[in-house]
């Protein structure tokens, strides 16, 4: 039988999908966080994805409507690992707000210090993990050496390496004094030289160039539209910074410049981070040196316990972008509502789109080698081309009717 | 929504959509928080939907960054959008508080 008479007699059309269903997560070496994406892949291209979340739900805005005001400070810094201290600064400040309370002034640049050393090490981190996905482990080895430092600095500010605590209604809850200073300003100043050289390193190198350059670029327009945030954004050349838009706390006062690259790419991304870490590095500096005089440390005993009716909206420059908090008050001891929304919400939600097109290595999840288990290739769909049905069948069906 | 989008010529973006669960008034409160880039100002946009049937049009189709928004406001108070199209239960609560029926944020519900 030829092939044309054989289309002519054709009772039934066969359509075998050629995509294959990855999926990445929720627990995978490649992503640091329990998130599920679901690549679906044309051969190497990518040509569909999908973020499904709900791993990690602890379910903190109930809680924090079941408990006071003061329990809600602390739940709100343990939302984050990381990114603590902002998450503190953005409830306190809601609550400050709504109960009109004000800081001292030198209780604000502490604030603005603890959260500058926290993008610090923050962007470090997220540098350090991206070396390591692109399989250049040393260098991960390094910046996560040279992150100790920032992470001894948080330490002699505020106590802890990794959850500040340092926010309190109307105040901080920990001084520095000319010790803590001068120790903070030591460890910043061998930070610095290592910044830079990382920083150039991310500019120059052929390695981390060829595997990052025109990856997974955006334009503007598609990040505004998508709600991304933070140095997503600033990397497609939109200049919105909350630190700049809203000059909370100390932002005001101390100087800095906003951090914008026009490529768009992974690399812009990358190295927007450095830039922000360099500056980031000078606040700190500036602040150390020109610390206004006064009372920070507020006496808890003092506060009130109850607070009035009203409702706050805060935003913050979180590392990953802007965070916010909508705190209702109905009165009383505890909060009405406290929503959340924090920068990684949108910007892995809501990125599905920007995987589309790119070849299956440069999702940078899928980088490190992984054994995808394909479970879309079972199925194929069966036309009916007389009586225009269609059904789906597993691929063994099939097999056994011999077609 | 899109007379907001085009007169600051797209360059907004939408921070988020909080949904309050307000028993008094016996409605579900949702507060669209649109950003202006060019401004440097957060403006709210306040609407509220009676609980016994809560519906809401989507914004999807104007802004694809409500997506995470309608996605989590659905799944936790338990707000229809009309016209989302990838809405579904599960996407953040675990599936057996879902397949109960419960909406975690709502006032009544025992978790």
């Amino acid at each position: 039988m030829d092939t044309e008479s054989a289309v002519k007699d054709a009772t039934t059309l066969l359509k075998i999908p050629i995509s294959l269903e990855i999926p990445i997560g929720p627990q995978h070496p490649a992503i640091h966080e329990p998130v599920m994406l679901k690549i679906y892949a044309d051969g190497e291209e990518v040509v569909h994805a999908e973020i499904n979340t709900g791993y990690n739900h602890r379910g903190i805005e109930k809680l924090m409507e079941k408990n006071s005001y003061y329990k809600g400070k602390f739940i709100a810094s343990r939302v984050c690992g990381i990114c603590n201290t902002v998450h503190e600064n953005c409830y306190t400040r809601a609550v400050e707000h709504i109960a009109g309370l004000e800081p001292s002034q030198r209780a604000k640049y502490i604030r603005v210090l603890a959260m500058e050393l926290e993008r610090v090490h923050s962007h470090m981190l997220i540098n350090a993990i991206m070396a390591e996905v692109i399989g250049f482990d040393t260098l991960f080895m390094y910046i996560m050496r040279d992150r100790e430092l920032v992470m001894k600095a948080k330490e002699v500010l505020a106590g802890n390496r990794v959850l500040a605590e340092i926010h309190m209604f109307s105040g901080v809850r920990r001084d520095i004094d000319g010790l803590k200073r001068e120790k903070i300003l030591g460890l910043l100043k061998r930070l610095e030289p290592r910044l830079r050289y990382y920083r150039k390193l991310f500019e120059e190198d052929s390695t981390i160039h060829s595997r990052l350059a025109e990856v997974g670029k955006l334009k503007p327009i598609d990040v505004l539209n998508h709600s991304l945030v933070g140095p997503v954004l600033r990397a497609s050349g939109v200049k919105s910074d909350v630190r700049a838009e809203d000059k909370h706390d100390a932002y005001g006062e101390v100087p800095w410049s906003i951090v914008t690259r026009p490529e768009g790419d992974s690399l812009a991304r990358m190295l927007v981070r450095w830039d922000e870490a360099l500056e980031s590095l000078e606040m700190c500096k500036y602040i150390l040196e020109h610390l206004p005089e006064g009372p920070a440390v507020v006496d808890e005993k003092k506060l009130p316990r109850t607070f009035p009716p009203g409702e706050a909206y805060a935003r913050v420059e979180a590392p990953r972008g802007e965070l916010v908090y909508y705190v209702i008050s109905t009165g009383g001891t505890n909060p009405y509502r406290v929503k959340i929304r924090t920068p990684s919400a949108v910007n892995v939600i809501n990125s599905a789109f920007s995987y589309v097109g790119h070849s299956v290595a440069d999702v940078p999840v899928i980088l490190v080698s992984y054994d995808p288990c394909i479970s879309c290739m079972e199925r194929v769909t069966v036309i009916d081309l007389k009586g225009g049905g269609e059904k789906r069948v597993p691929l063994n069906y099939l097999a056994r009717r011999r077609c | 929504m899109e007379v907001l989008k085009n007169s600051f010529s797209g360059n907004v973006y939408l921070a988020t959509i909080a949904g309050v669960d307000r028993v008094k008034e016996n409605v579900f409160e949702l507060n669209y928080f649109v950003h202006i880039v060019s401004l440097g100002k957060t403006i709210v946009i306040r609407t509220s939907t009676p609980k016994t049937s809560p519906r809401v049009d989507t914004i999807i189709d104007i802004m694809p960054g409500a997506f995470s928004a309608e996605a989590e406001i659905y799944d936790l108070f338990g707000v229809e959008f009309v016209g989302n199209r990838y809405l579904r239960r599960g996407f953040f609560v675990p599936l057996d508080v879902a397949s109960q029926g419960t909406h975690p944020l709502r006032k009544d519900a025992q978790v």
